[in-house]
C-alpha cells in the first residue's frame, strides 16, 4: 500500500500552488529568485554553530566563488562540500543554511556551502566548475587541514553536481571523495521514469515535464543540440562506468517527480559495486530538505540521512564494529588484545550487570574502590539485552582508552 | 515523562539491591522420605520471617525458557516466625578447655610460621585462668609480644620485634607469678632463603599479688571471648603452628605435649601427655600442611607424618555456622523424590527471598523408578560460596561477557563472614581447602545465574516435561553408601556439572556400570577433580589442586588430603581419568558463547543410529538454547583415547567454531611457545556413545550448555529428542551387546 503524502508537506504545498501565478518555465527568472517561497519559517530554526565564516575560494576559471563554512565545533572534523538546489537557476547559500547546519551538528562535519554561479546567466559548466573548485580547495587543505574524510552532497540540482564531482575526482586523480550524498537529485535528463510519469503532471509537486525541460535548458541549453547531455559532468547517469565512484548516500522521497531517477541511479551504483544506501522517506515531497520549519517529518527523515553521513565520516575502527556486530564468540586477534585489556580492569571501579528482572532487564553496576567492594548499581542506564550492555560499556572504555567517541548506535 | 519519582519502582529498585536479610541451612543436602532434615535460620535483626517448603520443579530463568515451577508443599514449618539473629563467627582456631595443670607458673612453646604478618596483632596463643586472667602471646608485622591481662587491663607486656614471615620460629612465653615475670624468647630456625637471626628473648615484671592461674584453658591462633553459649573467636593468626608444649616452669619438663601430626583427618589435637589434655579444632585449619620438619622425601602424611606436623590457620576459614535449629523438617514418608527447598523471607518482605535447596529420595528399599538423576551435591559443596566469580579481576576476562550479579550474590560482598569456596584464596594467599554446605550458601539456589543448581533443574524440568518417572540420590548418599546407592536403577542421569567425584563416588559410579547399569552424562567438565568428604565432617568438601597453575594450587607435597591422605587432583593424574568411565574428557571452557553439534560419518552406523531416530539425517543438533545460543559450550570434553576413552566408544557428534576463550584455555598449557594463543589443537565437545560389556552402554554430551537446549520449542527439539532416544533406551531391559571385536 502506497504511503500517503505528510499532512504538513500537502498543507505547505498547497499552499505554494495556491500562490503560484503559473508554471515555473513561464515565470521571469527574477521573480522566481524572488519569490520568497522559502523563507525562514519553512526551512526552519538554524543550529546554533561554534562558527559560520563567509569565504571566497578562487575559481576553477573563473571568478572567485562565495563559499560559507560551518563549524560545529572545533577540530579538525571531516568535510562536506554542500551543493543547494533549485535547477542549477535558483535558490542560494542562504536558502540552505538551516540544512548544513544541521548536517554540520547531526554528522558533526564541517559544512562548506558553495555559492555556486547560477544559470541561464552562467550555463554549464560554470555551476559544476564552481563545487569542483571549491572542493579542490577543501581537499588541498583551504580551511586549514587536509580532511580525513570528505564528502560532497546536495539536494536537487545540488544533487546533479555533487554526482558530477565524485566522478570526476574518480577520473581524474585530483582528489579523493569518501562519499556523496545525493538529496533527491538530478542525475538524468528522462522525463519517462515511472515516478515522472504519475507525479510529474501534479503542478503541487512543481517538478512537472515542462519545469524540468526549462531547468535542464537553462544549465545545458537546447536538450536536443547540447553537446554536454553525454558529459558526466552534467548529467552523472551518461558516465560510462560507475565502477569506483565514491560510496552513496541516495535520498528518493516518495512524492518525488525524480525519485525513480534517484533510484535507477541508486540501483546503477550498487551495480557497479559502489557502497549505497538509499534511503526512502515514503511520505514526503522533493525539496523536503528545505521545509525542515514547516514539516517536522522531514527533520527526522534528516536525522535519519545525517546520522548515515556520520557514520560514514566517523567510521568506527574495523575491531570496534567487528565487536558491535559480534560482541561474543570469536574475535579477531586485534579485537581480543583490546578487550583483554579492558576486561582486566581492576576491580575498583569495573562494570557489572545487575539483575533487575531475570533474563530480561540489567542495570548497570560498577564496584567501588573500597575493600571489599562496595556495589553500586545506576538505575538510570538499563538494557534489555546483553548486547547492548556488552556493546555501552565497551564504548566507556574505548573512550577512557583512546580518546574516541564511538557514537550512540 | 514526568518529574514524579515513581515509587513503586523505586521501593522495588531499592528491595532488589538489598540482599536476602534471612538466611538459613539445612544439616543435610539429600534426605530420605520418612526421615528428618533440620533447618537453621538467621534473620537480620530479629525480624519475623516466613518460612515455605517448595518442591522445585524448574528454575527461575525468566521468559527466556519453562515457567519457575515452585511448588507449594504443606509442611508444619510453614508460615510466620519470630526471627533471631545468629551471628557467624568466621576464623579457625585449636581450644583445649583444661583445667591446664598449671597455677603460679607457666611456660608454653610452639613452632610458629607467619604466613601473614600485618600492622594488628593476630594471637598465637591464649592462656585464660578460670578467674578470667590471660596471658595472650600476639603477633604483628612490628612485634611479637606477650600480655599480661587481668580484669580487661594489661598488667605486663613483654615484647620482641616482629617474626620472620614464612619462617619457622620456636617462640617461647614464660609466666611467673612469684617472680612477678612475663617473658617471650625465640629462636629462628636456620633455614636457605632467610638471613640468619640471633635467639631473642625479653622479659617485663609485673606486682603479682593480684593473680592466680589456676583452671586455666588454652586457645591457639585465636583470643576467645565466651557469651554464654558461644565461644567467640577473634584476632585470628594466619599462619602455621606445629608442637606446642606446656611447662609448669620455663626450663621445665612438658606436662603437656600436642603433636598436630596425630589424628590429621580429624577436629582433634592430641595431647600425648599423661593428662590427655586433648583439644578441639574449630573451623577446619589447614591439615596435612608441611611442617618444620618436612624433608622433601614423601608426598603423604599417612608416610611421613612427622613432616606434616603442623595446622594451618586462617582467620577466613569457616566450617559450620554453628547456629542453633530452627526447626525441624519430618519428611514424609509418601513425600515424592525431587528437589525441594525452604524458602526463606522476611515477613515484611523488605528483601529478596532465600532457598536452602534439598534433595528427598525415597525410603530405604522404596525405589520408585529405573531411572536416577544424581544430583551433583559435591560439586555444590565445592563452589559453595565462591568469591571469584563476584570479586575477581579476571572474571570478565576469562567469561568474555560482563560480571552478572544480583544481591544474593553480595551477599559475598557484604557478608565475609559467609566464607569461601574452593575457588578462593585466603588473605595469606593459600588455598581454600575445605568448602563446608552448612552455613548460608549464595550459589545453590534455583535463582541468579544459569550454572549448576539453577542448570541442573532444567534436566530435572526436563525429565518431569517428558513424563520420565525418576528418583533423586545425590553425591552425599553415593559417597556414604557406594554402589548400593545407586542398586536400584538401571539409568543414572548426570547433573550439567558433576565436576568433583569422591573416591567413594567413582567406585560407585564404576561399579553400577560392572553391574550392567547405563550412565548418561549430560554434562561437561565432569569427574574431573578428586574431592573427599570427611567421615566426621558429611557437610565438608576437602579439595586440592596440585600442580594446577591457577590460584588454587597446593604444591605437590601437599596433595594428600588431610581426610584420607590419598591423592588429590584432577582424577586424570591420578590415573583415574574420566575419559575411562565417560568416554570424554575435559578440555576447555569459554563462557561467552555455545555452539552445536554436527554427526559423524560413524553415527550411520546402526550400532548408534538409534541416538537421532526422528530427526533429519544431516539436522545440526543444538543449534539453539538458553545458555548463549547453543548446546555445545560452556565448559566441554573430547574424546581421546589416549587419555582413555574406550577404544571400541563412538563419536556420534561434535561440535566447532568455539570462540577464542576456548583456545586460551587449552593454550594456557603451551603458553611459552610462540604465538600459543593459536593452539592446534581442535576445540570441540564430543557426543560418544559405547557399550560397557556388561549389558549395559554410555552416552555422554561433553557439554554443560546441552541441559540449557533441553526445553526449547516446547521440549520437540533435536536435543530433546536425541536425549530422549538414549533414554527410553536405556531404560529398556535389553542388554547391549558389547560390539564384536575387528
Amino acid at each position: 500500500m502506497a504511503a500517503s503524502l505528510d499532512a504538513d508537506a500537502a498543507h505547505l504545498l498547497g499552499t505554494w500552488a495556491a500562490a503560484a501565478v503559473g508554471p515555473v518555465e513561464e515565470q521571469p527568472v527574477e521573480q522566481l529568485r524572488n519569490s520568497g517561497l522559502i523563507n525562514a519559517q519553512v526551512t526552519g530554526e538554524p543550529a546554533p554553530m561554534h562558527q559560520v565564516v563567509d569565504l571566497h575560494v578562487a575559481g576553477e576559471a573563473g571568478p572567485d566563488v562565495p563559499v560559507r563554512v560551518y563549524r560545529p565545533s572545533e577540530g579538525e572534523l571531516p568535510v562536506v562540500v554542500y551543493a543547494h538546489g533549485g535547477g542549477w537557476t535558483l535558490l542560494s547559500i542562504d536558502a540552505a543554511d538551516t540544512l548544513c547546519r544541521q548536517i554540520a551538528v547531526d554528522a558533526q562535519c564541517v559544512v562548506v556551502s558553495v555559492g555556486y554561479r547560477l544559470a541561464p546567466e552562467h550555463p554549464f559548466p560554470a555551476a559544476f566548475d564552481d563545487v569542483w573548485a571549491v572542493t579542490a580547495w577543501v581537499a588541498d587543505g583551504g580551511l586549514g587541514w587536509r580532511p580525513t574524510r570528505l564528502a560532497v552532497a546536495g539536494d536537487s540540482a545540488g544533487g546533479n553536481l555533487a554526482a558530477g564531482v565524485a566522478l570526476e575526482s574518480r577520473d581524474t586523480g585530483r582528489f579523493t571523495v569518501d562519499l556523496q550524498l545525493l538529496l533527491y537529485p538530478a542525475t538524468d535528463i528522462d522525463l519517462q521514469t515511472p515516478s515522472m510519469l504519475t507525479l510529474g503532471p501534479e503542478p503541487r509537486f512543481r517538478l512537472t515535464p515542462g519545469a524540468m525541460v526549462w531547468f535542464w535548458s537553462n544549465y545545458l541549453g537546447d536538450l536536443d543540440t547540447s553537446v554536454h547531455t553525454t558529459d558526466q559532468r552534467a548529467v552523472p547517469a551518461a558516465a560510462t562506468t560507475l565502477s569506483g565512484v565514491a560510496a552513496a548516500i541516495v535520498v528518493t522521497p516518495g512524492f518525488d517527480p525524480l525519485k525513480d531517477d534517484g533510484k535507477r541511479y541508486a540501483e546503477q551504483l550498487a551495480a557497479a559495486g559502489v557502497h549505497v544506501e538509499l534511503v526512502e522517506p515514503e511520505t514526503l515531497p522533493h525539496g523536503f530538505g528545505m521545509m525542515l520549519g514547516a514539516v517536522p517529518a522531514a527533520r527526522s527523515a534528516l536525522a535519519d540521512v545525517t546520522t548515515r553521513v556520520r557514520r560514514a565520516m566517523h567510521p568506527r575502527p574495523a575491531i570496534a564494529d567487528e565487536f558491535r556486530r559480534t560482541p561474543f564468540g570469536r574475535h579477531s586477534a586485534e579485537l581480543q588484545l583490546v578487550l583483554h585489556e579492558m576486561r582486566s580492569e581492576p576491580i575498583a571501579g569495573k562494570p557489572f550487570l545487575f539483575i533487575s528482572e531475570t533474563n530480561q532487564e540489567w542495570v548497570l553496576g560498577r564496584y567501588s574502590d573500597d575493600v571489599p567492594p562496595v556495589p553500586v548499581v545506576d538505575w538510570s542506564t538499563r538494557f534489555t539485552d546483553l548486547e547492548s550492555a556488552e556493546w555501552h560499556v565497551f564504548k566507556l572504555r574505548w573512550k577512557a582508552m583512546f580518546g574516541e567517541d564511538l557514537g550512540d548506535d | 515523562m514526568t518529574d514524579t519519582i515513581d515509587t513503586t519502582e523505586t521501593a522495588r529498585q531499592e528491595r532488589l539491591l538489598r540482599s536476602p536479610s534471612v538466611l538459613g541451612y539445612a544439616d543435610v543436602r539429600s534426605v530420605r522420605a520418612g526421615e528428618a532434615i533440620t533447618f537453621f535460620v538467621s534473620s537480620a535483626d530479629g525480624a519475623d520471617f516466613d518460612a515455605r517448603l517448595v518442591r522445585l520443579k524448574s528454575p527461575a530463568i525468566g521468559p527466556i525458557g519453562p515457567a519457575f515451577r515452585e511448588v507449594a508443599v504443606d509442611a508444619p514449618l510453614d508460615g510466620s516466625h519470630a526471627g533471631v539473629h545468629q551471628p557467624i563467627h568466621i576464623g579457625s582456631y585449636a581450644h583445649v578447655a583444661g583445667p591446664l595443670p598449671v597455677e603460679r607458673a607457666l611456660s608454653l612453646s610452639a613452632l610458629v610460621f607467619p604466613t601473614l604478618l600485618e600492622p594488628s596483632a593476630r594471637t598465637i596463643a591464649e592462656v585464660r585462668s578460670a578467674s578470667g586472667a590471660r596471658l595472650v602471646l600476639r603477633s604483628s608485622i612490628d612485634s611479637l609480644a606477650a600480655d599480661l591481662i587481668d580484669s580487661d587491663v594489661v598488667v605486663a607486656t613483654a615484647a620482641l620485634p616482629g617474626l620472620t614471615e614464612r619462617a619457622w620460629t620456636e617462640v617461647t612465653v614464660s609466666l611467673d607469678l612469684d617472680a612477678g615475670t612475663v617473658s617471650v624468647h625465640t629462636h629462628q630456625f636456620s633455614a636457605v632463603g632467610h638471613l640468619p637471626l640471633a635467639d631473642r628473648g625479653v622479659s617485663a615484671a609485673f606486682d603479682a599479688s593480684i593473680l592466680a592461674f589456676a583452671g586455666a584453658s588454652l586457645t591457639f591462633a585465636a583470643s576467645l571471648c565466651d557469651d554464654g553459649s558461644h565461644h567467640l573467636p577473634s584476632t585470628c593468626f594466619n599462619g602455621k603452628l606445629e608442637s606446642p608444649r606446656l611447662a609448669r616452669s620455663a626450663g621445665g619438663a612438658a606436662v603437656a605435649s600436642w603433636d598436630f601430626s596425630l589424628d590429621i583427618p580429624s577436629a582433634h589435637i592430641r595431647d600425648t601427655g599423661d593428662l590427655g589434655l586433648h583439644g578441639v579444632l574449630v573451623n577446619m585449619p589447614t591439615r596435612g600442611t608441611r611442617g618444620a620438619g618436612w624433608t622433601g622425601d614423601h608426598l603423604t602424611w599417612m608416610v611421613d607424618p612427622a613432616g606434616y606436623a603442623a595446622i594451618h590457620f586462617h582467620d577466613t576459614d569457616l566450617a559450620d555456622a554453628a547456629w542453633s535449629p530452627t526447626f525441624t523438617y519430618d519428611v514424609p514418608a509418601d513425600l515424592p523424590s525431587g528437589c525441594y527447598a525452604l524458602r526463606l523471607q522476611p515477613s515484611d518482605d523488605s528483601t529478596p527471598e532465600f532457598y536452602v535447596p534439598f534433595f528427598v529420595r525415597p525410603a530405604v528399599g522404596a525405589p520408585t523408578a529405573d531411572i536416577a538423576f544424581v544430583a551433583p551435591t559435591t560439586t555444590y559443596a565445592a563452589y559453595a560460596n565462591m568469591h571469584l566469580r563476584v570479586t575477581a579481576q579476571f572474571n570478565e576476562l576469562a567469561h568474555g561477557r560482563l560480571t552478572v550479579l544480583d544481591s544474593t550474590d553480595f551477599l559475598l560482598l557484604r557478608m565475609p563472614e559467609l566464607g569461601k569456596s574452593t575457588y578462593d584464596v585466603h588473605r595469606d594467599g593459600s588455598p581454600v581447602i575445605y568448602s563446608s554446605m552448612n552455613r548460608p550458601v549464595t550459589n545453590f539456589r534455583p535463582t541468579g545465574r544459569m550454572y549448576k543448581l539453577c542448570l541442573d533443574l532444567m534436566i530435572i524440568d526436563w525429565l518431569d516435561a517428558m513424563g520420565y518417572e525418576f528418583d533423586i540420590v545425590s553425591d552425599d548418599d553415593i559417597d556414604l553408601e557406594g554402589v548400593s546407592a545407586l542398586a536400584p536403577y538401571r539409568v543414572l542421569v548426570t547433573a550439567s556439572h558433576p565436576e568433583y567425584i569422591s573416591r567413594h563416588q567413582l567406585d560407585a559410579f564404576e561399579a553400577h556400570l560392572e553391574g550392567g547399569g547405563r550412565l548418561m552424562y549430560l554434562g561437561g567438565n565432569g569427574f574431573y577433580s578428586a574431592a573427599e568428604i570427611p567421615p566426621d565432617r558429611r557437610d565438608v568438601v576437602e579439595v586440592r589442586r596440585p600442580g594446577q597453575d591457577n590460584l588454587w594450587r597446593v604444591n605437590h607435597a601437599e596433595a594428600a588430603t588431610s581426610t584420607s591422605g590419598l591423592p588429590s587432583g584432577m582424577w586424570r593424574n591420578i590415573g583415574r581419568s574420566e575419559n575411562a568411565l565417560t568416554g570424554v574428557g575435559f578440555i576447555t571452557q569459554g563462557f561467552d558463547a555455545c555452539t552445536f553439534y554436527e554427526r559423524s560419518e560413524a553415527s550411520r552406523d546402526e550400532r548408534v543410529s538409534w541416538i537421532f531416530d526422528g530427526l533429519a539425517p544431516d539436522a545440526v543438533i543444538g543449534d539453539f538454547g538458553i545458555l548463549q545460543g547453543g548446546a555445545a559450550g560452556y565448559e566441554i570434553d573430547r574424546h581421546d583415547v589416549t587419555k582413555g576413552s574406550p577404544p571400541h566408544s563412538v563419536v556420534v557428534a561434535s561440535s566447532s567454531g568455539h570462540s577464542n576463550l576456548y583456545d586460551l584455555m587449552v593454550s594456557s598449557i603451551l603458553d611459552t611457545l610462540p604465538d600459543a594463543k593459536r593452539t592446534r589443537d581442535p576445540i570441540r565437545a564430543d557426543m560418544v556413545f559405547f557399550e560397557t560389556g556388561h549389558e549395559g552402554a554410555v552416552f555422554s554430551v561433553g557439554s554443560i550448555a546441552w541441559a540449557g537446549s533441553l526445553s526449547h520449542h516446547g521440549y520437540d527439539n533435536s536435543v530433546s529428542t536425541v536425549t530422549k532416544n538414549v533414554l527410553d533406551r536405556f531404560a529398556q531391559a535389553t542388554p547391549f551387546a558389547a560390539p564384536e571385536r575387528a
